[in-house]
């Protein structure tokens, strides 16, 4: 495994997924804290219509396949946008419940996403690098080159300057969106901008995990980190710190070892930090707070 | 063709028995359960599998739909501790409980139908090859028997214990004050549907599963409130997204899956924009009334309020403030209105409400206390 | 009278649900007075409306800030208005401290980019003596009582340095010595020059803790001194039901103050 981390391309798929890892993980807290957790599921599912579409246009315009994340990441913002806007405004102006227009919503995007997958698989004459779309439905690390790793940075440096920016708005507006609005805050403006935050912190693990498997690189640091700190500044740092290394371990492992798809292997190294912190965790842990009963 | 005709019998039966799952999901709010067991279920398939090395066995079924009621049960778990959000938690186990498949079949099971396609999107047109003979008589594909038999076991279930399942659907603590055991029907409920994911999973995958299940339902939610109606017509929503996704499909020539859930979303769409009562359109249109209707009586109110006073122009101009919400657009546009519909009269001093004005706003204050 | 805040034919309405019909009410500055009515009356809707929280259909609201001129837009009104909200919709378990959530009440203050430095969690400090409860600083929210966190909420509306404070039920929960101390400081508060207004539930307590009265059920019922807008024959017109206990001095005679009777109604 030393010999590997030596090897130049594991070398930037290792650093690639622990930098997304770790801009998920303080991304999700938002989503974490707002309840929105189903929403970032059907957000990364609703990206794949967008890779896919973005893919396809891609070589309408430029005569080839073209699978750099600098054109997949914009289709997978714009399709995820679209997917969270329709949402609100089927729910907001019907009396369809939120879980049921999300279910629809997620049906509708993924499920148009993955028709249009296979139709450009059964062009007959393919597009040249359409094998590896259908590595966006469980992730594949290996695939990161070094410009694609400029995209990821760029998105990390984006979403970093806007949440320290605005961190005392997004901060009270988390908490407390009624309370916000009373301050003579703008609240769409704001939850535009969250919403934004939202689909940046899944877009950029899209390649890494995969869009089914993503929510989990979402909410699982922040559920965890959550256990340790009764603070929203350590809670964002500690996910970051979760998820980078349980992604960057991830990556290693799934490119160490073959039959090792990047996105499960992660998730389940996600889950059993998020076990260990329910369990353990002082104060809020379930063993602990049991032991405390008997005491 | 022949073979055509049995898939298409199966898709049926599957979106059935989705649909109907589904409108009890959509009621309770759990919506996004389905999409939960749809991805939860695929460890518990893998193991057995890897056990058996048979695609039909029965036991497959049942470790799969115990692997989804794990899954709920665990979900509960996390929530009852009182330190993870209820949403995030679905979140986690789901996404844990999949992966552990995935990679349970990517190592374990190289080379059988449990790759990444068939995970996501089954496989409707390999389902078909498999035979149910009796004796040498060939009665047509096993699935779509298993399926059948999960739909009239659902059937069943509904009929027989409807009373229970609607109290405890509705009013789950008034339910277990009755003696109606909510918590046992919740859990056989839930069995059912587990099984059904499981049985639906080989031919639709997990994005048909969560299409069938919350697309139909909901549209029908749009049409109608009463629970026995909202099952029907998702039945026949889902047979409809069925059928269309089917022919569109073979047309398209590609796998069934994607273009099932598809029209599934087409469906709720169109429902969603021409539902009588409650969709987009009549929403916008009934909307329109209310505020005209509102609008109205409230220029009544204040044409009540200032009948003392002499001049025309008091009352033309209704909140004399600067971000006055009534243009002086729409306050001549109402006036005009009312005058036409001679709830109010014009007079030298300005106006005054007729009769029938008098009553509209006693009615509409009426509605108040 | 000086009025704090003024409505004009002010009409809210929620699709086919009319929540304020006409309303043409005031609040008088540098006075305690309570937003009463029965469930549904439109008494939150009537805070969120000043607020600008809630589409309106018809109607001028008029806020005069702090300078005694009318706020010239909504940014100036909410920023002289200090808002506190019904402590059911907030995240309890939220991972913040008391600190934190007072000094949110300086957000407004500050720039892009800026934290809450010294100045202003000393100014939280102090809001918190002023409640009583600097020792609970460092707790999580999660670990306090209803009593205590609307003290803190309280708290956070002191340091945004309003001069119109809106609570959205304050007594909702809360046990009775809170409530008196609440009262207290509420009091201290109008002394001080500011201008209070409450959504108020307990009919029994309005003569002893309200000077000005706005009487609601979704048309304005009445508004003015609580002597004056708080009679039996409009607290029935409110209400809608006859022979309602309005308050102890209703049996003696004497107005308000000396009541024999418990605050705490809960």
């Amino acid at each position: 495994m030393f010999e590997l981390l030596q090897d130049y391309t594991v070398q930037v798929v290792v650093f690639g997924s622990a930098v997304t890892g770790g801009t998920s993980g303080a991304l999700g807290c938002f989503a974490y804290l707002r309840r929105q957790s189903l929403i970032g599921d059907v957000i990364s599912h609703s990206s794949l219509l967008g890779i896919v579409g973005f893919f396809w246009l891609g070589f309408l315009i430029a005569g080839d396949g073209i699978k750099s994340l600098w054109l997949l990441i914009p289709g997978a913002i714009v399709a995820g946008l679209a997917a969270m806007l329709l949402t609100q405004w089927i729910t907001s102006s019907t009396k369809i419940k939120p879980d049921a227009g999300l279910g629809v919503m997620l049906a509708i995007f993924f499920g148009s996403g993955l028709t249009m997958l296979r139709i450009i698989q059964r062009l007959s004459t393919p597009i040249p690098g359409h094998a590896g779309l259908e590595d966006y439905l469980f992730g594949m690390a290996a695939a990161m080159t070094r410009s694609d790793l400029w995209m990821i940075g760029l998105l990390t440096v984006v979403s970093f300057l806007c949440v320290l920016g605005s961190w005392t708005r997004l901060k009270i507006l988390t908490f407390d969106a009624e309370y916000a609005a009373g301050l003579g805050l703008s609240t769409r403006l704001w939850e535009f901008l969250m919403l934004g935050l939202l689909v940046i912190g899944i877009v950029i693990g899209l390649q890494i995990v995969g869009v089914v498997l993503m929510v989990a690189m979402l909410i699982a640091p922040a559920s965890a980190a959550r256990q340790w700190t009764n603070s929203l500044g350590s809670m964002m740092a500690l996910a970051a710190v979760i998820g980078s290394a349980c992604a960057g371990a991830g990556a290693l492992i799934s490119s160490a070892k073959s039959g090792m798809p990047t996105g499960p292997v992660i998730v389940i190294l996600l889950t059993l930090v998020v076990v260990i912190s329910v369990l353990l965790s002082p104060g809020r842990g379930v063993l602990m707070r049991r032991r405390s009963l008997v005491h | 063709m022949f073979i055509d005709i049995w898939t298409l019998a199966i898709a049926l039966v599957t979106a059935i028995s989705c649909s109907l799952c589904g409108g009890l999901l959509i009621v309770n709010r759990n919506a996004m359960v389905s999409e939960g067991l749809s991805h939860a279920v695929l460890p518990g398939l893998a193991i057995a599998f890897w056990f058996l090395r048979d695609y039909s066995s029965p036991w497959l079924l049942i470790s799969a739909a115990a692997c989804g009621l794990l899954m709920v049960w665990l979900t509960e778990a996390f929530v009852r501790s009182g330190v993870v959000e209820s949403d995030a938690s679905l979140g986690i186990v789901f996404a844990g409980m999949f992966s552990l498949g995935v990679l349970f079949a990517s190592n374990y099971l190289k080379n059988t139908h449990f790759h990444s396609d068939c995970i996501i999107e089954g496989n409707l047109s390999l389902a078909v090859f498999d035979r149910f003979e009796l004796g040498t008589l060939y009665l047509g594909p096993k699935p779509f028997y298993v399926m059948l038999g999960i739909l009239l076991l659902q059937l069943a279930f509904i009929t027989i214990c409807y009373k229970e399942l609607k109290a405890m659907l509705f009013d789950s603590e008034l339910a277990s004050r009755f003696g109606l055991r909510p918590k046992l029907f919740q859990l056989l409920w839930l069995s059912i549907v587990s099984v059904t994911t499981v049985a639906a999973f080989n031919v639709a995958g997990s994005i048909l599963i969560v299409a069938l299940m919350i697309a139909p339902p909901t549209a029908a939610y749009l049409i109608t409130v009463r629970l026995s109606s909202l099952l029907v017509l998702s039945v026949v929503l889902g047979c409809i997204s069925a059928v269309a996704g089917f022919y569109s499909a073979l047309a398209m020539d590609v796998s069934t899956t994607g273009p099932i859930a598809s029209a599934a979303g087409l469906v709720f769409l169109a429902v969603l924009f021409f539902a009588p009562g409650r969709g987009l359109l009549a929403a916008r249109f009934l909307n329109a009334r209310q505020n005209r209707d509102t609008l109205d009586c409230l220029v009544l109110q204040w044409i009540q309020d200032s009948k003392l006073s002499s001049s025309e122009s008091a009352v033309n101009q209704p909140g004399q403030g600067k971000d006055s919400e009534l243009s002086a657009l729409r306050w001549r546009s109402t006036v005009e209105r009312l005058l036409a519909s001679n709830l109010i009269t014009r007079h030298d001093q300005g106006f005054s409400l007729t009769g029938a004005g008098e009553a509209k706003l006693a009615a509409k204050l009426a509605d108040f206390s | 009278m000086e009025s704090a805040i003024k409505t004009h034919q002010l009409t809210v309405s929620y699709g086919v649900n009319t929540a304020l019909w006409n309303v043409s009410a005031y609040i008088p500055a540098h006075q305690v007075s309570a937003i009463i009515g029965p469930n549904g009356a439109g008494k939150s809707t009537l805070l969120k409306a000043i607020l600008g929280m809630v589409p309106t259909v018809s109607g001028d609201i008029e806020v005069i800030a702090a300078d005694g001129k009318p706020a010239a837009n909504r940014a100036a009104a909410a920023s002289s208005i200090g808002y506190v909200p019904q402590r059911s919709t907030v995240d309890w378990d939220f991972p913040i401290t008391v600190l934190d959530l007072v000094l949110m009440g300086t957000y407004q203050r500050l720039r892009w980019f800026q934290r809450p430095g010294k100045i202003q969690r000393e100014e939280a400090l102090h809001a918190l003596e002023e409640v009583q409860m600097q020792d609970f600083a460092r707790r999580q929210i999660g670990q306090l009582s209803g009593g205590q966190q609307q003290r803190v909420f309280l708290a956070r509306a002191f340091v945004q340095n309003a001069s119109i404070y809106l609570l959205d039920e304050p007594f909702a929960g809360v046990d009775a010595k809170t409530e008196a101390m609440i009262v207290e400081i509420l009091h201290r508060l109008r002394d001080a020059g500011k201008t209070v207004s409450l959504v108020h539930h307990d009919l029994t307590t309005v003569r002893r803790y309200f000077d000005h009265v706005i009487l609601l059920n979704k048309q304005l019922v009445s508004c003015g001194p609580t002597e004056s807008a708080y009679t039996p024959e409009y607290v029935q017109k409110a209400y809608g039901v006859e022979g309602m206990q309005l308050d102890g001095s209703d049996r003696n005679g004497s107005d308000g103050n000396g009541s024999d009777r418990d605050p705490g109604n809960v």
